[in-house]
């Protein structure tokens, strides 16, 4: 039950795929790649799609058409084992408000199967020994998704899914996230994360994707100028 | 279109081939079991309600069997044309589970003197159909096709082992069914002919109904692939 | 072994929880202890003839089934609060576990919440349950089993639903008979100091429906939570 000693990340192919929830398309022919050890930032006002393509990276849910596939395998024929590779931060917490801090990792370590000695690994990589026996129902929601965070870090990772983690959390906070993601990022991990606030900076990106009406609207490297015409696209005439 | 089983112009001619057999032999099976079958001796002729309460017992069990078993289907398959099959089996069979719950009484008034008794197969068909209630509420307060789909599939398959432990237990709770009198050896071949007669009649109207119903949801989805296509 | 890891680690997360809040086997018993009153209102009143001894079991049995249905849809509110089902659906193992650990909490919670609930029905309406305590105990056990294996499951699927509160008793009401008439039945047999042999087949009845629906809702389970 011990984690993969390399962390390698998969190759994620999407064919073709579409997302529906009956009248509506979330997801509109995909056709995306993701490379191991990419940092991709995902755009887009609220609806774009973002947070479906993330759920379906994270295989909490089966794209509707089309492909999705790891490593050449198809999304719904992957073992259960395959899910300890990634790790997801989504819009909600997945914490219990009545457990502390420290019960919460633990619960989902013997979940993972990481010895004990993880949780406490883990509080201080977030710096958040202090605060081990505070309910998480107390905390405010920048430590919140601390928790989030380390709760999805347990079992180290090697493809980091994050739905809006910079959303609520005051600036320096963000800085600090982003300088973590980085950090993932510099071990080869792959990282994927959505954002809809150009404000939150772009700068670890090495990639980024655009989503308009789950339509794929721009897909490439980032670049220094690169924040100043998203930001034109995204907030462009509303809806 | 996705998951389409039967071409219009195959839906169009299976319905017309057993509406006609349908309009023959319904007809048919009533005259058969009115005026030709003969009055059994003791109930009189309040016995021949017996010929719609059986059939239509059978055809109901039929029909949440193929919940059952379409239930399976769209959990293995995630193909939503098992979930038409199983909702219409559903409807089809709480029809004629209604009608078993208002025969049953109605032959039972006279005979044994009164309305319900807690009997064991009385007790099941009223289970049964709570149980289908259920699945069929269930299905009205899901918005999405998908989890709908999942959720009454997951239901079909408990309900139907349920019915099964339902029977057995009332079975050991009570039993006063006039087994012997309808089930045994000892009835007229004029009897059994007449029963079977209005099974055939009822299999085929059911047959008919469930087509119907079938097609209906099939075309509820093609509505609603073309708005999303249209992004309506 | 995967699977049992799961189930321990999602009983032990309930029980801490449970520990702190209360919440299940307080809403539980604070369902069941006013039903009881009011059924005894109901039976034991003179004009009625007071013949609720007669029918304590029963009554007993749907005190319990009413008050647990209130229990599950707290306890299963747990999971649905902050989407921690879908963290729980993020993990390398077998999501079946989550439901055989969310079982035996809600086993234990209605059990402890009985436990209290059984006293004070006998002060009321006269009946002593607890005169052969080892065969109340396993009919006790047995009966909230079975009320429990679909009970959890089903607190899932109408998570699911718009119509929380309604749906729950409205699918588990009708599936639950066999329980219900097996576990009144042996507490007719207990109650009336009647041989436990008697009640043999509703035991196996009980055990059977027991194991094949824990053993189902867990093959199930995972289907009932995917989106």
């Amino acid at each position: 039950m011990t984690p993969p000693a390399n962390p390698t990340s998969p190759r994620i192919l999407l064919r073709q795929v579409s997302k529906f929830f009956d009248r509506f398309t979330a997801l509109d022919r995909l056709d995306l790649a993701f490379e191991p050890g990419e940092f991709v930032v995902v755009l887009g006002r609220n609806g774009a799609g973002k947070t479906t393509l993330l759920r379906l990276l994270a295989l909490l849910q089966q794209p509707s058409e089309g492909e999705l596939l790891y490593d050449d395998c198809a999304a719904d024929r992957l073992d259960s084992a395959f899910r300890r590779r990634l790790g997801f931060v989504g819009h909600e917490s997945f914490l219990y408000d009545e457990l502390t801090v420290e019960e919460n990792l633990l619960f989902y370590a013997r979940l993972y199967g990481e010895p004990p000695k993880r949780v406490a690994e883990v509080l201080q990589e977030m710096a958040l020994e202090d605060r081990a026996r505070s309910l998480v129902r107390n905390l405010s929601r920048g430590l919140k998704q601390r928790l989030a965070l380390a709760r999805a870090w347990l079992h180290r990772p090697a493809l980091l899914l994050l739905d809006e983690p910079a959303t609520g959390l005051d600036a320096p906070t963000r800085e600090r996230l982003h300088a973590w993601l980085a950090g993932c990022h510099r071990q080869g991990r792959t990282v994927i994360l959505s954002s809809h606030d150009l404000r939150e900076s772009l700068q670890p990106a090495t990639r980024v994707l655009l989503l308009e009406d789950g339509r794929l609207a721009f897909d490439g490297p980032n670049s220094p100028e690169l924040p100043r015409q998203m930001q034109a696209r995204l907030q462009g005439a509303p809806a | 279109m996705r998951g389409r089983l039967l071409s219009d112009s195959f839906h169009h001619r299976l319905s017309l081939a057993l509406l006609g057999v349908a309009v023959l032999a319904l007809p048919a099976a009533w005259y058969y079991v009115f005026l030709v079958a003969p009055t059994e001796r003791t109930m009189g002729t309040i016995q021949r309600i017996f010929y719609i309460h059986l059939p239509s017992a059978f055809l109901a069990f039929l029909c949440f069997f193929v919940v059952f078993l379409a239930s399976f289907g769209y959990l293995l398959t995630r193909r939503l044309a098992w979930d038409r099959v199983g909702v219409s089996a559903a409807e089809v069979g709480t029809v004629f589970c209604s009608a078993v719950l208002i025969t049953g009484p109605i032959w039972a008034k006279p005979v044994w003197g009164i309305w319900w008794t807690w009997d064991a197969r009385l007790t099941t068909t009223l289970i049964l159909f709570l149980i289908y209630v259920a699945y069929l509420m269930l299905r009205m307060y899901v918005t999405e096709s998908d989890r709908r789909a999942r959720l009454s599939a997951v239901v079909g398959i408990i309900g139907f082992v349920d019915v099964i432990i339902v029977y057995k237990a009332t079975d050991w709770w009570r039993g006063q069914h006039p087994e012997r009198v309808i089930g045994g050896g000892g009835l007229d071949p004029r009897m059994w002919l007449g029963v079977v007669w209005a099974f055939f009649g009822l299999l085929v109207f059911a047959a008919l109904l469930f087509l119907q119903r079938y097609r209906l949801e099939s075309m509820r989805a093609e509505l609603t692939e073309l708005a999303r296509r249209a992004r309506v | 072994m995967d699977t049992w890891r799961v189930c321990l680690a999602v009983f032990r997360k309930d029980l801490i929880a449970e520990w702190r809040t209360k919440e299940v086997i307080t809403t539980i018993f604070l369902f069941g202890f006013p039903v009881s009153v009011a059924f005894s209102f109901a039976f034991e009143s003179p004009l009625a003839g007071g013949e609720a001894r007669t029918f304590a079991g029963g009554l007993l049995w749907l005190a319990f089934f009413f008050a647990a249905i209130l229990g599950l849809t707290r306890s299963f509110a747990r999971e649905t609060a902050n989407q921690c089902l879908q963290g729980l659906r993020l993990i390398p193992a077998d999501r079946g576990g989550i439901y055989l650990g969310k079982l035996l909490s809600n086993l234990l919670f209605m059990m402890v919440a009985e436990l209290v609930l059984v006293p004070i029905f006998g002060v009321f309406f006269d009946v002593t349950l607890w005169a052969r305590p080892g065969w109340f105990l396993l009919i006790l056990v047995l009966g909230t089993w079975g009320v429990a294996t679909l009970g959890t499951l089903l607190s899932a699927v109408s998570a699911n639903t718009r119509m929380q509160e309604l749906m729950l008793p409205l699918l588990l009401l009708p599936l639950t008979v066999p329980v219900l008439i097996a576990a009144i039945e042996c507490t007719a047999v207990l109650l009336n100091n009647r041989p436990m042999a008697e009640a043999r087949h509703w035991l196996q009845l009980l055990t059977g429906f027991d194991i094949i629906f824990t053993l189902l809702c867990w093959l199930l389970f995972d289907y009932v939570i995917q989106e």
